[in-house]
């Protein structure tokens, strides 16, 4: 056990110890600012909303390579550093010869006008630097993907997106291409010596097991604790509310828990594999899961947040659930000395209520791959496209067979406490023919099933109609 | 030729400095601001003994603790700067904070209790109509007779606009460094749109002369009107405090605060009576524009005439009148925000010509070109002003042509007669800004003139 945590920050190895004077759950947002050289991160909503804390991690790959992503700093606590490479917009630039020389990204963004107020810009210029060392010539898509979760308020998008498409030219080369090796030397180093975190300050405790098995014991131990993996939800209980967390187990840097294993018939994706990485994953072989995850927060939100760690919120939303339902998942929890399946369909029991005992760990999400011929849809009405909470969220399949409804799943998310299916639609239209006359009954059966409720993102009327209106997107995309 | 901004290079690499960057000394404090969560009440209860005893905490301060008048109204002197005994809407500044870290002025600010005699609360713009709750007179301004020439009006409409309310969310939040200088200098970094009157609201609200406050405005992470009176208040709050401490105080509101606290774009709610012949010749028109100005008036007049001086859009209407109510609720003072009433003004006016051109079943484009306002007739305002310069038929047939806009239309409009389910637009507008022209004294400091 190792009480202290290291990764490397300005091409030096950072080693930090946690005191009265810092926490373990301190943000990398704000420990970048108050440090007198990186106050070019900023804080704009520290909710992971707006993008202008973003920084770029460097991650060594099992490749033996270095991965770039960008991050909300805001939502990561120190400690989840720990091993990995932290880039800041000082970082871009280099200083030779009395010069300051600008890194290509911040290059471009200079010259298509990309920064106006310029308070948006640093997060921005990170969010493309890593674009920049991740694709060659991206598409427009995967730019405008790529900066979902950067607000710029003075409305500059456009300049932006040319810098990004105009930046993203050379294969990624640049200062950082050279100083590679070195990088991944103290990374190694970091690597070689590191053991699981113990953190122990007067008011707080922080556990940063390595193994699946030590995170097991642990949580038998300890099941009252708060379980992080991205800690996307649970930092907003430091940021926004204040609160000091007690006893924390931190399960990002299990690496078993990141992989991701398939037979003929099922996909099974580890818990804390990232839903940027579920998103790759799932892209050919389950569209809809794929097309839930592309309006799921923000790129740098992805990267941090996990499956498991979404699935274990429990939310009325569920974001992921009701596809998960549509794809008839199973979940993986396991104790010290137990390990059982759960069915999506009986994983949340009530509000914020789950089917996970208090010392179970979700370890893993199973997905079967669907019958040959059936049709997943995902669906979600938010206010705006991206980074939005769904209003109304639907997870569909169906199945036809001779002409009739042999198979049907319509999950709603938002609807009601927790997400859930609507029975008596499905049951009507099982073995009826795939019609809109019968499509329209079954709408009116939905609302049967929910008493939506009224709040800040819609009516209950509105959601009604939503919800019943979907089922009819649904067969206008699936009817011949 | 492509002239970079002149901050690129700083803002790209992250040299920029804003309000909370700036490099303090040790002695700096951090300032915080506790505000009502009742929409209207009375203070029954202010207790802030516990919160003064608390290790760390520098200065605790309520309206007795202002040295000089409890105002920062920007034009009208109605809106405290400490909340009294009364309060008028949640998020209304009652007690401020200065202490050692933003940790222990959270935990000063729990231990501050603060109860309230509830009262009943506007908090919205119809309840406010219904109780005819005006912050000031109506306004009028008219050309022509417009209720005899509806009377003639072959066609006569009627209807309503509602135009919502709208954050500004400039990245930057409030923000204000206050240092000391020289017995009562203060040197005031501050994140505003409106240095010079920023520096007028301190010396008020310190009872000194405005030749003691120096206010700094390097640049701002956005403002959209955010920031012209209300970047006023943090600036106002962290000089009491400095003040009461002899410290820097840095106030930066938390994002959810800012939020609470400040105003927004003015909600409107249009009410029209239109006549208009075949073509959609409109003859007469009668605008009612209703804002909900806020708990305060701060900047709702100007507006309000703002709106009521771009009710015509483009169009000439020989027998327009044009009333403007702006009301008082309890909601936070609803402030500038790009356009300053214009695009609230135009909106309803452009929703009246489609409005005609569904009546009439034509293209809204052929009645927004019957109504242009002309060249060398029909060309002065509903308020008497002529309109030179304009260019609004040339830049038509241009866009027109240019946009092949009427092959497009066509296109439009057979997908929709086709398609059940998906629907396509297309349309033409045109848009007509009065420019105002402010004292370019007040905007002098290293930012002065000013686009709206």
């Amino acid at each position: 056990m190792q009480q202290t945590i290291s990764f490397v920050l300005d091409d030096k190895i950072q080693t930090l110890a946690f005191n009265e004077q810092l926490s373990p759950t301190t943000t990398v947002l704000n420990y970048l600012r108050n440090s007198p050289v990186h106050k070019g991160v900023k804080e704009g909503c520290a909710e992971g909303d707006c993008g202008a804390c973003t920084v770029a991690i460097g991650e060594l790959g099992a490749d033996g390579k270095l991965h770039y992503h960008a991050i909300d700093s805001c939502l990561v606590f120190l400690p989840m550093l720990n091993g990995k490479q932290l880039i800041t917009v000082e970082n871009l630039m280099q200083r030779g010869g009395g010069e300051e020389i600008l890194h290509p990204v911040q290059k471009e963004m200079v010259e298509c006008n990309g920064s106006q107020c310029g308070y948006c810009t640093p997060g921005i210029v990170m969010s493309i630097f890593s674009l920049y060392k991740t694709e060659n010539n991206p598409t427009k898509e995967i730019i405008e993907d790529s900066l979902t979760g950067n607000l710029c308020r003075c409305t500059g998008y456009k300049p932006i997106i040319e810098a990004a498409a105009k930046a993203c030219v050379n294969n990624g080369v640049d200062f950082f291409t050279k100083n590679e090796k070195h990088i991944i030397g103290l990374l190694t180093q970091i690597k070689k010596d590191s053991q699981s975190v113990d953190i122990e300050t007067k008011k707080q405790k922080y556990f940063q097991p390595k193994t699946k098995a030590e995170a097991l014991e642990l949580r038998d131990k300890k099941p009252n604790s708060i379980l992080i993996s991205g800690a996307t939800d649970v930092a907003l209980r430091v940021t926004k509310r204040h609160d000091l967390l007690e006893e924390i187990i931190d399960l990002s840097h299990i690496e078993e828990l990141k992989k991701c294993t398939r037979t003929d018939y099922v996909i099974k994706f580890g818990a804390g594999m990232s839903l940027e990485e579920v998103k790759k994953v799932s892209k050919n072989e389950l569209p809809a899961l794929n097309e839930a995850l592309t309006v799921f927060g923000s790129k740098q939100i992805r990267t941090l947040a996990t499956f498991g760690g979404n699935l274990g919120s429990g939310s009325p939303i569920g974001d992921t659930l009701p596809v998960l339902m549509a794809y008839n998942a199973d979940i993986k929890l396991q104790s010290v000395n137990e390990e059982r399946i759960v069915n999506m369909n009986n994983y949340v029991l009530s509000y914020r209520v789950t089917a996970r005992k208090p010392n179970e760990l979700i370890t893993k999400v199973i997905i079967p791959k669907p019958v040959a011929g059936t049709i997943v849809k995902f669906y979600k009405v938010s206010k705006r496209k991206d980074l939005d909470i769904s209003t109304v969220s639907a997870g569909f399949s169906l199945l036809i067979e001779k002409n009739k409804v042999s198979a049907i799943t319509l999950a709603y998310g938002g609807m009601a406490a927790i997400t859930k299916r609507v029975a008596k639609a499905e049951a009507f239209l099982m073995g009826n023919e795939w019609t809109r006359e019968n499509v329209e009954q079954a709408m009116e059966l939905i609302a049967g099933d929910f008493t939506p409720i009224s709040d800040a993102r819609s009516g209950a009327e509105f959601r009604s109609v939503a919800a019943k209106n979907l089922l009819l997107k649904f067969w206008n995309e699936t009817h011949h | 030729m492509n002239i970079p901004h002149d901050s690129a290079h700083k803002h790209v690499s992250g040299q920029s400095v804003y309000i909370d960057d700036i490099q303090v000394n040790s002695q700096l404090l951090i300032g915080r601001i506790v505000y009502s969560k009742c929409a209207h009440g009375k203070i029954k209860t202010l207790d802030l003994e516990a919160a003064k005893k608390l290790q760390g905490v520098h200065a605790v301060l309520c309206y007795k603790d202002i040295p000089g008048a409890n105002q920062m109204g920007p034009v009208i002197h109605d809106e405290p700067c400490l909340a009294a005994d009364e309060v008028i809407c949640v998020g209304q500044a009652i007690v401020l904070i200065a202490a050692e870290t933003e940790e222990i002025a959270i935990a000063a600010e729990k231990l501050i209790r603060i109860e309230y005699e509830e009262q009943e609360a506007i908090l919205n713009l119809r309840t406010a109509i219904a109780k005819n709750s005006l912050l000031a007179p109506a306004r009028t301004m008219k050309r022509g007779d417009a209720d005899a020439a509806l009377k003639k009006a072959k066609h006569i409409l009627k209807g309503e606009l509602e135009t919502g309310a709208q954050e500004h969310w400039y990245l930057e939040t409030q923000s204000c460094l206050c240092v000391p200088g020289e017995q009562q200098e203060i040197t005031a970094y501050s994140s505003t749109q409106h240095p010079s009157e920023t520096q007028a609201i301190i010396a008020e609200v310190l009872g000194v002369g405005k030749n003691e406050i120096v206010v700094e405005t390097r640049r701002m992470g956005g403002g959209f009107g955010g920031k012209e009176t209300q970047g006023n208040w943090a600036a106002a709050w962290s000089a009491l405090l400095c003040n009461a401490t002899k410290r820097p105080v840095k106030i930066r509101l938390f994002r959810d605060d800012d939020q609470i606290i400040t105003g927004k774009r003015h909600p409107y709610l249009i009410q029209y009576e239109v006549g208009f012949d075949d073509v959609g010749k409109i003859s007469a028109l009668k605008f009612e524009q209703h804002a909900d100005g806020g708990c305060a008036t701060d900047l709702s007049l100007a507006i309000l005439e703002r709106a009521m001086l771009h009710a015509d859009s483009s169009y000439f209407i020989a027998n327009m009148e044009v009333i403007g109510k702006a009301y008082k609720t309890n909601l936070p003072s609803n402030t500038a925000f790009r356009g300053f009433g214009g695009p609230q003004g135009m909106a309803g006016m452009e929703s009246v010509i489609d409005r005609i051109a569904r009546f009439l079943k034509k293209d809204a484009v052929d009645v927004r070109k019957i109504n242009f306002y002309g060249i060398d007739k029909d060309n002065i305002t509903h308020y008497g002003q002529e309109v030179e310069l304009n260019r609004l038929d040339t830049m038509y047939e241009q866009l027109m042509k240019s946009s092949d806009y009427r092959s497009r239309r066509k296109a439009v409009d057979e997908f929709n007669s086709k398609n059940e389910f998906y629907k396509k637009r297309i349309s033409f507008n045109a848009c007509k800004i009065w420019y105002i022209v402010y004292y370019v004294v007040f905007k002098s400091g290293r930012c002065f003139g000013k686009y709206l």
